[in-house]
């Protein structure tokens, strides 16, 4: 049996250079099937670029990105734009639609994409709201609303569709802890219930441990380890463990 | 000898370097023009293959058109009794005062409304157009939207682009309508111009191919200055000092194109109306 047929994205050989910065080089990672994985790496070090590349938002120099075996990159506009059908995305800042009040926002993607009543939609709406936690907020606008708000805002939004994969930039950056845990369950629950398949870029340890199927460590351009938390905390590999326990390196502080 | 080669080297990076910063205000202007072309042959496919946003398109012909009107009438009454006043102290001097609202009204109709609508609209519309787009760029609701599979052009620049010029030939025609009411009541209230032969040379001159022709600059005007706005704001990039950047050069290089390219429409326009 294809020991990758249980991935859903499979990326290869991918090369991205902004200007003289290369931010990919070389980078291989497959994303399994009904899991979460989580890519971990040092700020600037090019994991939301990874993230936005996986659906499509930026194009590799090189490479391949394959959706369920088909390459994104080989793919016309339109078809770009099906294949982004099966993917929600969380932003780093929720990037919810500021002219519009919570409920347009959340139904958005249905009235974009379904044929649905408005009294259908309200009820889909108000059921997704519900289920990240929140009541009664429809009617206020993005900027009423906390920086936790938000995030689940956007979550209800990228969930509106059902999708396959669900991609989280940064999730619980800039949160206080209790609000990060909150979230992390979240993203959990949303794993359990919906059954799908979710990636998330993070530098938050904790998190990570406790959410991570799967941890890909992004370092320099590439994947410099992958595997089980377990294998992650048992690493040798300094830099690793330096990530790990939020060590400096002697380099970075010279 | 190998003093001289190096010597000859050296000269020759410089002369390299010299002609490459010579060069590069023109191959960054080239490849401007370029991606421009590329974005309005892009807008022009989606808005034939694209999903049709008719709540988006009237939201927008709304903010553009509909709330610039007060001020489209307001500038058009005041250009039109300026314009009045102007011209009959030159007429005055050849006792042809007569000839004060004939004048006017080409000059109304062929030009006045049309350059100045536009004028209005990009400095109006335009820099919000911009400032809107480039804002939902920075603050990754542009790639939101493509996240939901809603391709931006489609939902933004599409509905934007069509509001603007369906809106534009109706604002020029109420410039040129309050225009030509403020100089009739400058002449004949202000400046007590007889009133028939006013009339008389008016109705003489004025043809309906005059009106026509700033219908035409407006439609033009109106589709070039959304999609500049657009284009500046959809390539938006460095957060709020990118924003600022975008809305103003929006707004200058909406203006020149305005001015630049009437030139060359009156020239077109002239041969198709002798």
């Amino acid at each position: 049996m294809n020991p990758s047929s249980s991935a859903v994205i499979q990326m290869k050989d991918l090369r991205k250079s902004f200007g003289t910065q290369k931010v990919m080089d070389g980078l291989d990672l497959e994303i399994p099937r009904g899991k979460i994985t989580v890519i971990i790496g040092r700020s600037g070090e090019g994991k939301s670029v990874l993230l936005k590349t996986m659906i499509g938002l930026i194009f590799p120099d090189s490479g391949k990105v394959l959706i369920e075996g088909t390459d994104m990159l080989e793919l016309s506009g339109q078809g770009q734009n099906e294949m982004r059908k099966k993917f929600g995305m969380l932003f780093q800042n929720a990037a919810l639609f500021d002219s519009m009040n919570v409920f347009d926002n959340v139904a958005f993607p249905l009235r974009q994409h379904s044929h649905l009543e408005e009294d259908e939609i309200e009820v889909k709406v108000l059921d997704k709201l519900a289920k990240v936690g929140l009541k009664n907020v429809g009617h206020k606008m993005p900027s009423e609303l906390s920086g936790g708000m938000r995030k689940r805002v956007g979550l209800a939004r990228a969930l509106m569709l059902d999708p396959e994969i669900i991609l989280y930039d940064e999730p619980t950056t800039g949160l206080d802890p209790i609000l990060t845990d909150s979230i992390d369950n979240l993203i959990l629950e949303t794993q359990k219930s919906f059954g799908l398949t979710s990636v998330i870029v993070s530098h938050d340890i904790r998190s990570t441990i406790k959410m991570a199927d799967k941890i890909a460590m992004l370092y320099e351009g590439r994947i410099l380890s992958e595997g089980s938390p377990e294998s992650f905390r048992e690493s040798k590999d300094p830099r690793i463990q330096n990530f790990l326990q939020g060590k400096a390196d002697k380099d970075f502080i010279g | 000898m190998i003093e001289a080669i190096q010597n000859f080297l050296f000269r020759n990076s410089r002369l390299q370097a010299t002609l490459t910063s010579v060069g590069k205000p023109f191959t960054g202007a080239i490849k401007g023009v370029g991606s421009f072309v590329f974005f309005t042959l892009e807008t022009v496919q989606w808005f034939f293959r694209g999903k049709f946003h008719v709540r988006v398109l009237f939201r927008e012909m709304v903010k553009i058109g509909v709330n610039s009107t007060f001020i489209i009438a307001l500038v058009g009454l005041f250009s039109g009794m300026v314009f009045a006043l102007q011209t009959a102290s030159g007429f005055r001097l050849i006792n042809a005062e007569s000839l004060v609202g004939s004048t006017v009204g080409v000059a109304l109709a062929r030009e006045l409304a049309p350059v100045f609508t536009a004028l209005m609209i990009v400095a109006r519309a335009g820099s919000s157009i911009a400032a809107e787009i480039g804002t939902m760029t920075v603050t990754e609701q542009v790639d939101a939207l493509k996240s939901m599979a809603v391709h931006p052009i489609n939902y933004l620049v599409v509905p934007r682009v069509l509001a603007t010029t369906l809106m534009m030939p109706l604002l020029v025609g109420i410039f040129n309508g309050l225009g030509l009411f403020g100089a009739y009541i400058v002449s004949i209230y202000l400046l007590e111009i007889p009133e028939g032969p006013y009339m008389m040379h008016y109705h003489k001159v004025m043809e309906p191919q005059d009106f026509f022709q700033g219908l035409i600059k407006g439609v033009v005007f109106g589709v070039i200055v959304s999609l500049i706005a657009c284009y500046k704001g959809y390539h938006t990039n460095n957060g709020a000092e990118g924003v600022g950047r975008s809305t103003t050069q929006a707004v200058v290089a909406g203006s020149v194109t305005v001015l630049v390219l009437n030139y060359f429409l009156t020239t077109w326009l002239l041969q198709l109306f002798p």
